[in-house]
């Protein structure tokens, strides 16, 4: 693992300016390096933040779990597999910016990097990875995104976001938070179970599409107000006032409701 | 003195510019000849007549009454000058029939285009979310007028373009592939078959079903994805 260099450890991009560079060396500070078994190396980075913040995370590989707490702080633990990676976060007062594929682009034997990350809970998280799950939890931010551009599992709990993003190819999809008025939510997957739980306060309008399995199950969220359209393969309906927006598509799974 | 020459001197006679010694001989012959005095009184009366007349050419102008003249000329003038402008003021709404015709279909022209305009890229990216595509009456009027694409020329125009994107994409990962990691070979392996699949099964259910829009925008949500993966994969 190649450890960011004093020199540049963390590049501020042009929000920087505004942290000042005591977060930086404290940041720095509390930069450990503990040698494990198998080669692995742990880096934990501990920084200050507002009540709310981007964390913006590009992984190549392994799993990214992103949880919110009421600190106003940012904790990053980075489970590292390969001593040649590298990682070059960018911190400014509004955002985390950690791009792990543009950081090792080229590079061969890269391997897996497990992240966990705890941000303030009104924060927005955005992540990437190539191959892994993703668990995302206790979030109240504007924004959840969550994509998988291969294969893993999605996992959010807690989630209270006005626009909420889950998109893998292979893997499953568990949404377990509220839909939000006026508020988008996007569930995505090729195959794989999507499963969304949800209060039975809730209010929204959906096209739910399944067109393989045919199989997309309304449960306690069944309504006079659907349509059914090719013979099962799409349901178009309202909850209730229909006041969230919610498009689920699963092109070979099934797609579940669950009261919550 | 004969009547020939009395007369051709009676004018002179009559404005008493002759000599005396002719003078005479006229007044004598005139006083013998019926037909020369006769012609004198008409003379005179001419005269007179003329008389009459000079002294109102020689009269001063009124200028009341020739101000009042250019008064009322400048006001006729300006009247006719108004009466003009409202005529052309009233010729520029006032169009002939055909002008009319053409200006509504100039309108209509325009903003037929203009919608279509809109229509074409709004519908430049796909979307799963929609309902299935139904072509209004206004849609179809602006196919059948060659406005507008029918949706079965959007679909094979948006398939083409998935098709190059994903063909250079694919030159991409071929230049690429040969660093990554076996595990990472593996996983976009068995996407890349997943979607194949996926999109293999629309093709086939296009063939027996070509109007089933649902299908057709489901296929399009499958090359998406297909370019998605290619493009991230490319990226590593």
């Amino acid at each position: 693992m190649r450890l960011p260099s004093s020199q540049k450890p963390f590049r501020l991009n042009r929000f920087g300016g505004v942290l000042k560079r005591g977060f930086l060396l404290f940041a720095l500070a509390s930069l450990m390096s503990i040698p494990s078994v198998l080669g692995q190396r742990k880096i934990t980075t501990v920084l200050p933040a507002g009540k709310s913040i981007k964390l913006q995370l590009v992984n190549r590989e392994g799993t990214v779990t992103v949880e919110g707490w009421d600190r106003q702080q940012v904790q990053i633990v980075a489970m590292v597999e390969n001593k040649e990676t590298s990682i070059e976060p960018q911190v400014s007062q509004y955002a985390i910016l950690i791009n792990v594929v543009k950081d090792n682009q080229g590079k061969s034997g890269v391997g897996s990097v497990n992240f966990t990350v705890k941000v303030p809970i009104g924060s927005s998280v955005d992540i990437e990875t190539m191959i892994g799950n993703l668990n995302i939890t206790n979030i109240r931010g504007a924004l959840v995104r969550a994509v998988i551009s291969s294969e893993g599992d999605i996992t959010l709990t807690n989630v209270f976001a006005n626009n909420v993003t889950a998109t893998n190819r292979i893997g499953d999809i568990f949404f377990d938070g509220e839909f939000k008025s006026e508020g988008f939510y996007n569930f995505k997957s090729m195959n794989g179970n999507i499963n969304l739980r949800v209060p039975l306060t809730s209010s929204f309008r959906f096209t739910a599409t399944a067109p393989f399995s045919r199989n997309i199950f309304m449960g306690s969220f069944v309504t006079a107000a659907t349509n059914t359209i090719n013979d099962g393969q799409r349901i178009i309906g309202r909850f209730k006032e229909g006041a969230a927006n919610l498009v689920v598509t699963n092109q070979r799974g099934t797609i579940s409701f669950i009261a919550r | 003195m004969n009547c020939d020459k009395c007369q051709d001197l009676l004018s002179e006679f009559a404005d008493k510019e002759l000599p005396s010694r002719e003078s005479a001989e006229i007044s004598l012959h005139l006083e013998n000849c019926s037909e020369c005095s006769e012609m004198l009184e008409d003379l005179k009366l001419i005269l007179d007549a003329c008389r009459i007349d000079i002294p109102l050419a020689d009269q001063k102008p009124d200028s009341e009454a020739m101000w009042n003249g250019i008064s009322e000329n400048i006001a006729d003038e300006a009247s006719k000058r108004q009466t003009e402008t409202e005529k052309r003021n009233r010729r520029v709404w006032r169009l002939s029939l055909p002008q009319l015709a053409a200006s509504f279909a100039s309108i209509a022209i325009l903003a037929v285009g203009f919608t279509f305009v809109i229509v074409k890229y709004s519908e430049t990216s796909p979307s799963i979310s929609d309902i299935p595509e139904q072509q209004t009456s206004f849609s179809r009027f602006l196919t059948y007028v060659g406005l507008a694409e029918s949706p079965r020329t959007q679909r094979e125009r948006r398939i083409q373009e998935f098709k190059v994107a994903i063909e250079y994409w694919e030159k991409r990962i071929a230049a690429k592939r040969s660093q990554w990691d076996g595990h990472f070979k593996d996983s976009f392996d068995r996407n890349l078959k997943e979607i194949d699949e996926v999109v293999s099964e629309y093709s086939s259910a296009l063939k027996t079903n070509p109007d089933d829009e649902l299908t057709h925008e489901m296929l399009e949500a499958a090359l998406y994805e297909k370019e998605e993966l290619l493009r991230a994969f490319a990226g590593l």
